[in-house]
């Protein structure tokens, strides 16, 4: 009996660790990726959506270099900015 | 002077790989190139290490007390799992190439009875917390060095002319065949 509580108990302590590891080392999606176009044209001079994406986590406001972002994609995005802003 | 004593045995004269034929596995699957080869050393260092702390740790403190020794096997491969899913997921965040490299040989790891052996030898052999460490460092370096010199070994193997029929694995058992000889001194 003491052995499987023992045995469940480390195994319960190992997979927190385990999860806690996990969570740090995941590459997380950006959250402003999907709220880009996805050309990946290059026109913002940050080579692709995702290197904008990776350049908008510093400074906001880089997303007016976006060109194709138009019409009600571009109102999205700026609904997100001063939400973010706002914050 | 008993502990050097205790590392240079564990590194050479009884070596892990080829005096205890423990992990041959990895030892034969990931030697093909020299980077993978210290990658997966590497790799089997620190489990083995980390490993050997906490499961001496909880065999002493934990098993020992409550009168559970019989778990120890279960519990140490739990612990060894354990190990290689965070090295795992630690060089896939900071090396995907080396990650790439390493394969299927990388989670398993787990199975490698070299790591389980060295675990279950500290406590067969009744070692202190600091022989158990020495130990654990010597023979998992031993390991790294063997597979590292095997894998030199293969690459200038390869550009050799062998006999059409003993190229690749035969050619490569008899090296370690050589090499096993040399480190057990009967060469």
């Amino acid at each position: 009996m003491i052995g499987i509580l023992i045995m469940t108990l480390i195994a319960f302590i190992l997979s927190i660790i385990l999860v806690i590891i996990y969570d740090k080392t995941i590459e997380k999606p950006n959250k402003y990726l999907k709220y880009l176009p996805g050309y990946n044209c290059g026109a913002c001079g940050f080579g692709s959506c995702k290197g904008m994406s990776e350049a908008m986590e510093k400074d906001i406001m880089h997303y007016k270099k976006c060109r194709p972002l138009k019409g009600e994609a571009l109102q999205k995005m700026e609904e997100m900015v001063c939400q973010q802003i706002g914050k | 002077m008993n502990l050097i004593h205790l590392f240079l045995v564990s590194f050479l004269t009884e070596n892990i790989v080829l005096t205890k034929f423990l992990g041959i596995c990895p030892f034969v699957g990931t030697s093909s190139k020299e980077k993978s080869a210290a990658g997966m050393g590497g790799a089997v260092t620190f489990v083995v290490t980390i490993s050997g702390i906490l499961t001496y740790l909880l065999y002493h403190y934990v098993l020992v007390p409550t009168d559970t020794v019989y778990l120890k096997t279960l519990l140490f491969v739990l612990v060894v799992a354990c190990m290689v899913q965070i090295i795992e997921m630690v060089i896939k965040k900071w090396n995907p190439k080396l990650y790439q490299n390493l394969g299927i040989y990388l989670p398993l790891i787990t199975t490698n009875c070299a790591v389980l052996g060295i675990l279950l030898l500290n406590i067969t052999n009744q070692y202190s917390f600091l022989e158990m460490l020495t130990y654990c460092i010597g023979s998992s370096l031993g390991f790294t060095a063997v597979i590292y010199t095997f894998a030199t070994i293969r690459e200038q193997l390869e550009k050799r002319d062998v006999p059409e029929y003993w190229k690749g694995y035969p050619i490569a058992f008899i090296t370690v065949a050589i090499m096993s000889l040399l480190f057990s001194r009967y060469l």
